[in-house]
């Protein structure tokens, strides 16, 4: 008897679930500060401001909550968006997955490249 | 072999048949936005890594008329997709207990809603410097 191809899937539901904790739980406050009170002018510019932001992701703790909070959100949502797929017709199959779990790993890699660049 | 004419159900417009389908839906579709944003913050980082000019420029277009009405888009989905999450998440997850109990579901629910509102307000204090 042939043995059953293990699954890939429980690796990219840990990525979803552990991307859904962190985008309900962080993303409503984020969203407000960095795309509505400072725009709108409730916090000061210098707020987040570029000398600001710098000693932020200076710091590891602040370079690793920026890394997980993007590549989490990306793992979370590209997870969602391809099973959506099947919701309205489109049953893309291998090709779902290679897209968009493909741009969520290109998103984590170019996340890690550039916050190291902004570290320096 | 003739053909045969077996009536399929078409599928068309499914999630207008029943309002647990609208906000099915409309869940899935929060996640379209909450990836917008995280592309929104890797531009930041990207802007931040090419030094100030880059950053003002990224910090020009926040304040954009048409970046603050898609954050308003993004807000709104961001508050719904927590929303569903708090609610799904003792169901998803393995029972918890304490001192041989279980902890009840509307205690999870509850105490996750007040972690998040706890989040908001601690990172509001951080961002305007204490």
């Amino acid at each position: 008897m042939k043995r059953m191809k293990r699954s890939n899937e429980p690796i990219f539901w840990s990525l979803f679930g552990a991307g859904g904790v962190v985008a309900s739980m962080v993303a409503p406050a984020l969203v407000f500060i960095t795309g509505l009170a400072l725009p709108l002018g409730l916090l000061a510019p210098e707020a987040l401001g570029y000398e600001r932001m710098r000693a932020l992701v200076g710091s590891l703790p602040g370079a690793l909550l920026l890394f997980v909070v993007i590549s989490l959100t990306l793992w979370h949502t590209m997870h969602r968006i391809n099973h959506s797929l099947h919701d309205v017709g489109i049953n893309a199959g291998l090709a779902g997955k290679v897209v968009f779990y493909g741009l969520a790993f290109v998103g984590t890699v170019a996340t890690a490249y550039f916050l190291f660049v902004a570290r320096r | 072999m003739t053909a045969r004419n077996t009536y399929v159900r078409p599928m068309t417009g499914w999630y207008r048949r029943n309002p647990h389908f609208v906000a099915y839906m409309l869940r899935e579709l929060t996640a379209v936005f909450l990836a917008a944003y995280a592309g929104m913050l890797l531009a930041g980082v990207i802007a931040l890594s090419r030094g100030p000019e880059a950053y003002a420029a990224f910090q020009e277009f926040l304040a954009s008329p048409l970046s603050v009405g898609l954050h308003v888009l993004i807000f709104i989905a961001a508050v719904y997709n927590a929303y569903t999450w708090f609610r799904i998440s003792p169901k998803a997850m393995p029972p918890i207990k304490l001192a041989g109990k279980r902890v009840p579901d509307r205690v999870i629910v509850v105490s996750q809603f007040a972690g998040c509102a706890g989040v908001f307000i601690v990172m509001l204090l951080l961002a305007g410097g204490l």
